[in-house]
């Protein structure tokens, strides 16, 4: 695939702060420190991404971090913006691995949740005031995270767990609002299902 | 009439049903309908009707998916039954700290990558290589200033870079006026190349003088102009000796007695202006140029002694011995009949003079790359070059490059390793 060539696309396609833009057109171009500098602002999304889709294992998240930005860089003359955040797309290169991480099957089944906030507040029950939820913990929210589906996760990392806008998430799930929408309602429903129905964990 | 049917005509008058009535009842019907219009008045502020009715709105119409998006977002306080235990769930999701990466880690991705990158984008070509020129200088030569966009210009057309041409050591254009020198040298070759580094080495001199007048007093810029100029004297010296002795032209060796002539009467001169930590260097150049002169007129009187003794080899002892070929002394050999058509034998003679190679035009150049504002020393790639040259710029490039990167400060936002 051929680099197009920045001046090709009008600017209204490209998204995000001038700095990234132009450190995405240099890159385009073969500036391996542009490169390098889109690294140093996504790295730390797309590992937390990928940490809390793994279990938290580190290990893992690193060699699959390592994998995305080098998949990147091998793709990135081939980038056009097409109204697309790159944020976005270093996320869509990370949830291609980790899906097909999944599939090959090479995971361990161990269930390992992300860390719940320490000591008490771990324990603290959702909701004392509801009969279900009153002997539902945090921690065992945060088990059963691990049994939904893959968007189903998605969706309650950004949306929860980072504290994304509907708009935001919709952004890094490459997803319109509406179906943002539809899918936090069905993930938080399907958790609740898991914690209050199954019991925990 | 009954009480009963008054009572039912009034009500028919109230309602519309009938129009005539007796003069009281008339008068009953008026109060009647006085008292209606004031209640219209206590109505309900519009405000409170536009939210109490989109409220309405929102729960006749909401799906649960609606409901619960509205309540995360702050705009729908109550909502459906259904949604409720998941409201407290949703709450129950505080965003949880994840860790950030290993900075080790961090860090030795952060570097193969940059060291793929290289090695990816470094045989791609000429822009290519400029924008990664480009990166290395912004960071190495720390530019700042409005200038104009300067364009490479190769084989020594020279007009665009007239910005440059007064640039001192320490400038911020100095280091393109080094590059563009380069740049020229790297079409020339013989008796050309050797010349024009001697032209060099003189702008080095007029730079030293150049530092004196504007008063700097450091002394390392003084010892690295030096350093510098002493190189490119050897550099060229050698060259046109290497010519003279293929050739027998004297001219050629004329052109260097000139130079050292010159050059030495201006360093004597220079001397005592200098800060005197950068006196002993300049002494020394001095003197180096003392002996290429004494080399010269030697070899030019013809053999009194042999040019191939390493005594007068111009670069003096210690250094490279290569001045010299094995080829034997020059006195002894008969002069080549190489005396057709005169200058230099070597073909890229038609670049000398400064105007050679049709390397692209002067101005301009490449096509900007179109959105971000230029910096202001950054180099315009040309979009072609002529096969000859292409292949030399990019090694000039990238030995550039090379060289750069050793001038380069470690990148400031890495983490430090921890101990293995």
């Amino acid at each position: 695939m051929s680099a197009v060539p920045a001046a090709a696309e009008p600017s209204s396609e490209r998204v995000g702060e001038d700095e990234v833009i132009d450190l995405v057109d240099r890159a385009r171009e073969g500036s391996a420190e542009a490169f390098a500098e889109l690294y140093d602002r996504y790295v730390d999304r797309v590992y937390r991404f990928i940490l809390y889709r793994v279990s938290a294992d580190t290990a893992l998240a690193e060699d699959l971090t390592s994998e995305v930005f080098v998949r990147a860089l091998r793709k990135i003359k081939g980038f056009t913006w097409q109204g697309r955040d790159v944020g976005a797309w270093f996320v869509t290169i990370a949830r291609n691995l980790v899906l097909d991480h999944f599939k090959s099957g090479r995971f361990r089944l161990e269930v390992v949740a992300p860390e719940a906030p320490e000591g008490a507040a771990g324990d603290r029950v959702v909701d004392p005031e509801d009969q279900a939820l009153a002997r539902v913990s945090q921690q065992d929210l945060y088990r059963a995270i691990q049994r939904l589906g893959n968007e189903q996760q998605e969706v309650i990392y950004w949306r929860f767990l980072q504290g994304y806008s509907v708009a935001e998430t919709a952004a890094a799930m490459d997803k319109t609002d509406g179906a943002i929408k539809a899918l936090q309602y069905r993930a938080v429903k399907a958790l609740y299902k898991l914690v209050v129905v199954d019991g925990d964990g | 009439m009954t009480r009963t049917a008054k009572e039912q005509e009034f009500q028919d008058l109230l309602e519309g049903r009938s129009s005539s009535a007796s003069p009281q009842l008339d008068a009953l019907a008026k109060i009647a309908s006085a008292l209606g219009a004031e209640s219209a008045r206590v109505r309900p502020s519009a405000q409170f009707r536009a939210r109490l009715r989109n409220e309405l709105l929102a729960r006749a119409s909401a799906t649960p998916e609606d409901a619960f998006a509205a309540f995360l977002d702050g705009i729908q306080i109550d909502v459906p039954e259904e949604v409720k235990p998941l409201v407290a769930v949703a709450s129950a999701l505080e965003p949880s700290a994840l860790p950030a990466p290993d900075p080790a880690f961090r860090f030795r991705l952060r570097n193969e990558l940059l060291a793929q990158g290289a090695a990816m984008t470094a045989p791609r070509g000429i822009r290519a290589r400029v924008a990664a020129l480009n990166d290395r200088m912004r960071k190495s030569f720390r530019v700042v200033g409005a200038t104009a966009v300067v364009s490479v210009v190769l084989a020594g057309s020279g007009s665009a870079l007239a910005a440059s041409a007064g640039a001192l050591p320490g400038d911020a254009l100095y280091g393109v006026k080094r590059f563009h020198e380069s740049a020229q040298l790297l079409v020339l070759s013989g008796e050309s190349e050797g010349d024009r580094l001697l032209d060099f080495a003189r702008t080095r001199y007029e730079e030293l003088r150049g530092l004196t007048e504007r008063g700097v007093s450091d002394q390392s810029v003084y010892v690295d102009t030096l350093a510098d100029m002493n190189r490119l004297t050897t550099d060229g010296t050698r060259i046109l000796l290497a010519v003279f002795k293929e050739t027998k032209h004297t001219s050629t060796l004329e052109d260097v007695k000139s130079f050292a002539l010159l050059q030495s009467q201006d360093l004597s001169a220079l001397i005592p202006l200098l800060p005197p930590g950068a006196r002993p260097a300049a002494r020394d150049a001095l003197h180096h140029v003392e002996r290429v002169l004494t080399q010269v007129e030697v070899v030019l009187e013809g053999c009194g002694a042999c040019p191939d003794d390493p005594a007068f080899n111009p670069a003096g002892a210690a250094e490279t011995n290569d001045t010299f070929t094995a080829s034997g002394c020059v006195c002894q050999q008969q002069p080549s009949g190489a005396d057709s058509g005169g200058g230099s034998p070597t073909p890229s003679d038609s670049n000398n003079g400064g105007n050679g190679g049709g390397a692209g035009n002067g101005g301009g150049g490449a096509n900007q790359p179109p959105s971000t504002p230029p910096d202001e020393n950054e180099i315009d790639a040309p979009d072609e070059l002529p096969d000859e040259v292409e292949q030399p710029v990019e090694e000039l490039i990238d030995d550039l490059l090379d060289s750069l990167d050793d001038q380069l400060p470690p990148p400031p936002s890495d983490p430090p390793l921890p101990p293995l």
